[in-house]
């Protein structure tokens, strides 16, 4: 492989690591999948580097040999493990895909809408993926059932992703 | 349950149970049948996945890595799983008065009576005044300092430098030290979060997320690195007790809830520390506010300042790098894929991170 492709793809395939890896997240339903098939993915794209055409769409092409492999994970392990029906991968990767456009804006907005919750929100947000506690212990931490603490959390994301679309569409017509 | 739920009460209860990785087969079965069915389902799943990753910031390099050994030859392989309070009592002055009919032995008797009490009372007053001064005295300040961080309780610092030369590196705005005795360990709040400690070898281990931790030795630490572990680093008690012995110390205020203390280098002393200034809370004795002049390894002059935020029972586990993370976490180390450590680091703080470990290359020369 050319010096320069090899220099071009392991740069692209380093900018988009973030956006692969939330990519592949939206298409499994065990966040300890994620890894392995990145790795997949990873070796793929060097493998198939010769294919790319830089100044093209890296992001098109990466995403759906990303597609692929997972779509690969769910034929291969059918019922054996706990992994999306092949429908609803296609589906998913559409959206998905479409999503990770503007990560960098998500992210961005993110910032802003975090700081925008209040301070009990902010402390079960905080328990929950700063201090990396299951719910089972948030519960324990804050005196209230498991269960509770989901639904609410379910709600602060909802909150926090109507906040994201709103920013995201302000930002939209400012510019 | 299930029977009760608005078709959205029962997808938002799916999705959480997907995010929370507790989704039973009957569950996602379920959850295959409405993404299927509904174009907003998807989108509901999606962006609840895509934000609990942002929240998350979880990229768990190894992917990454491990592509850096393909583009580094055909034979490189993976490898895995190589990560008080102390209050004064004090006593108060009291006095006992009482009338009596005038008689003679009433008389000496009162004498008696109120010359002890008086000299009980100079006594309780004398007693009085000297605990005060004994508190006043910075050196017994210090000293009862020392002995509140001697105590079982955590105590959060929030950091803030100041270089003499605005040109010196940038620092993150949000930084936290946790103590606990003379251990600490360093919490980094920039975009993304990391962790920092040393362990008693001189290791610096850093845990980036909760997934990934790495082990710098001190003959593999890089200048950036150096500065940072130099500037944050807080053994409160060795620095308190360096603090007594060689240093002047002065009480120069004593207002709202703290008592101050100025502390100059003894003549002798030749330390990194040019000028201290410690507050120490009037009723616990511990430090709320220590604000450090000081000359840095490489980075010129600080002058760095320790806020009290939080006080609470201590957490063991985190003043080592296995307690930040969570099971199946990877520690890459000296001699566990120590190049992978550069590689992981730049995709976590960006270009940054080659000051932070030498490569064999930069120590050798």
């Amino acid at each position: 492989m050319a010096e320069s492709i090899r220099k071009t793809i392991v740069q692209e395939i380093a900018r988009h690591q973030s956006r692969l890896r939330a990519f592949v997240r939206c298409l499994v339903v065990r966040s300890s999948d994620v890894d392995d098939i990145l790795q997949d993915v990873n070796a793929v794209l060097w493998e198939k580097a010769d294919e790319f055409q830089p100044g093209t769409d890296f992001w098109a092409w990466a995403s759906q040999i990303a597609r692929y492999k997972v779509l690969n994970q769910a034929r291969k392990y059918g019922r054996e493990r706990l992994v999306f029906d092949t429908a609803t991968v296609e589906r998913l990767a559409d959206v998905a895909r479409q999503r990770l456009q503007e990560l960098d804006s998500r992210r961005d907005a993110l910032e802003h809408c975090l700081n925008k919750l209040a301070p009990v929100q902010r402390q079960l947000i905080d328990l929950r993926y700063s201090e990396g506690h299951d719910l089972d212990r948030i519960a324990e931490t804050v005196g209230r059932p498991a269960g509770s603490i989901r639904q609410t959390l379910y709600r602060i994301r909802a909150a926090l992703l109507d906040c994201i679309q709103r920013r995201l569409s302000s930002e939209g017509a400012a510019s | 349950m299930k029977d009760r739920q608005s078709p959205e009460e029962r997808l938002g209860r799916l999705v959480s149970q997907l995010v929370d990785g507790d989704l039973s087969r009957e569950e996602l079965d379920e959850l295959d049948v409405l993404v299927q069915s509904d174009s907003l389902a998807a989108q509901v799943v999606v962006d609840h996945i895509l934000l609990d990753s942002l929240l998350s910031e979880d990229l768990c390099p190894e992917a990454l890595t491990a592509l850096v050994d393909l583009a580094a030859g055909p034979e490189a392989t993976a490898a895995r799983r190589a990560a008080g309070t102390k209050t004064v009592a004090r006593k108060s002055p009291t006095t006992s008065t009482r009338r009596r009919p005038r008689t003679g032995l009433y008389w000496r008797t009162a004498t008696w009576v109120l010359a002890g009490a008086a000299l009980i009372l100079v006594v309780v007053m004398i007693a009085g005044r000297t605990e005060k001064q004994a508190f006043a005295d910075p050196t017994r300040l210090v000293q009862a300092a020392l002995h509140a961080h001697a105590e079982p309780v955590e105590r959060e610092y929030v950091v803030d430098v100041e270089w003499d030369d605005p040109s010196t590196m940038q620092l993150p705005k949000d930084v936290r030290v946790a103590t606990l005795g003379d251990r600490f360990w360093v919490e980094i709040r920039a975009r993304r979060r990391f962790s920092f400690g040393r362990e008693a070898n001189g290791n610096i281990w850093v845990a980036l997320g909760r997934w990934r931790g790495m082990r710098i030795a001190p003959d593999e630490v890089g200048p950036l690195l150096e500065t940072l572990a130099d500037i944050y680093s807080l053994h409160l008690e060795s620095l308190l007790r360096e603090v007594l012995e060689g240093h002047d110390l002065e009480r120069t205020a004593t207002g709202g809830a703290t008592h101050v203390i100025k502390a100059t280098p003894k003549a002798e002393n030749h330390g990194w520390v040019r000028a201290a200034k410690i507050e120490v809370d009037q009723e616990t004795r511990a430090v709320r506010r220590l604000t450090i002049r000081r000359r840095g390894i490489r980075s010129g002059f600080s002058t760095i300042t320790f806020t009290l935020v939080d006080a609470r029972s201590p957490d063991e586990s985190r003043y080592q790098l296995e307690g930040h993370l969570r099971e199946p976490y990877r520690v890459l180390s000296r001699d566990s894929q120590p190049d992978r450590r550069l590689a992981v680091l730049e995709n976590w703080i960006g270009p940054l991170a080659k000051g932070w470990i030498m490569t064999d290359q930069q120590r050798s020369d």
